[in-house]
């Protein structure tokens, strides 16, 4: 009886079938297009057709297991471009953002103290988290300024110089290019903090002879 | 009757279109086009209606909805596909109307690929 029910089950669901893609036949549009849609409406006719054959051995199951794996491959493929993209153009972005960042602090840094612009070097940390909401934030900021010239400095500290001499300091040279270089220090944090608004602490100067 | 209303617009349009022709062939492009959406959306609403009786049939008549969903999508792919590209083509437009075909049919494949292959998988296990 079971063989019976089954005949009839897989009978009827040829008709059926037939009889729809007929009806989707009609739908298709009038052109080209219909032999694509014609083949895929081929393959299904195929399946239903040789479904007996597919209940042998579960095959059933593995044929459903393995659409699924297929679609999901095709899915991840195309996403996962999308998101390559995606990811590689923010990289350039930041990179951008950087090198931009890095002009104006340069240009501010060099006019604000006439400094070598070339005697600049600027490392920065910055957040590049995509997702979150600080994206973009600089969290710190390493200035490394070489000194050619030390003319301008040795100008503005005339006075600190005498100071130094009166209290007896030791290493007089020494204190006296500390003392500049920290005055250049929180000259540049300054400048920076003002422009950008990075907090001080987060701003390290050095100063290389 | 819907297709007095159809078969209107359209004998409308052509004479507008064949008219203007003469004066401003650009407008008439214009015509056409808007003519061809007008058309399409109308039609497009109802066969939505005969979409969804023959899901119901297919679900009623126990075939998987799988093959089902996947033979739709194919045949509105070729719809729209079609749709686009005769509107460029109207536009004097061959090239993009040929672009639009071939990624009709890419899609179409894309849609397409998931049975082919599990189905050639079948078929190489199925012969011990």
């Amino acid at each position: 009886m079971a063989v019976i029910d089954f005949l009839r089950s897989w009978i009827t669901n040829i008709a059926l079938v037939m009889i729809f893609i007929t009806l989707l036949d009609i739908l298709m549009p009038n052109s080209d297009m219909k032999r694509y849609t014609k083949v895929i409406a081929g393959l299904i006719i195929i399946l239903v057709i040789i479904k007996p054959f597919l209940m042998i051995k579960s095959f059933d199951t593995q044929f459903r297991m393995k659409v699924l794996e297929t679609t999901a491959l095709l899915d991840v493929n195309i996403e996962n471009k999308g998101r390559e993209l995606e990811e590689y153009q923010k990289a350039q972005a930041l990179e951008l953002y950087k090198a931009n960042i890095v002009k104006q602090i340069k240009n501010v840094i060099s006019e604000s103290n006439s400094i070598n612009k070339e005697g600049i070097d600027i490392k920065m940390h910055i957040d590049s988290e995509a997702k979150g909401i600080e994206y973009g934030t600089i969290r710190s900021m390493i200035i490394t300024i070489s000194h050619a010239d030390k003319s301008v400095i040795s100008v503005s500290k005339v006075e600190s110089i005498k100071i130094s001499s009166d209290k007896n300091v030791i290493n007089e040279n020494n204190g006296e290019y500390n003392l500049n270089d920290s005055n250049l220090c929180s000259q540049i944090k300054n400048s920076v903090h003002n422009y950008i608004g990075l907090s001080k602490e987060s701003i390290t100067v050095k100063i290389q002879e | 009757m819907d297709i007095m209303r159809i078969v209107l617009i359209g004998m409308i349009a052509a004479i507008l279109a064949v008219i203007l022709k003469q004066y401003k062939p650009e407008i008439a492009i214009h015509i056409s086009i808007v003519t061809g959406l007008i058309i399409f959306i109308f039609m497009i609403t109802k066969l939505n209606s005969v979409i969804t009786v023959l899901r119901h049939f297919a679900s009623k008549a126990n075939i998987d909805i799988l093959y089902v969903s996947t033979i739709l999508k194919v045949v509105a792919i070729a719809y729209i596909t079609e749709f686009g590209a005769q509107v460029c083509r109207d536009a004097g437009e061959g090239a993009i109307a040929s672009k639009i075909e071939f990624s009709g049919k890419i899609l179409i494949m894309i849609i397409s690929i998931p049975i082919l292959a599990a189905l050639m998988d079948i078929i190489v296990k199925i012969i011990p």
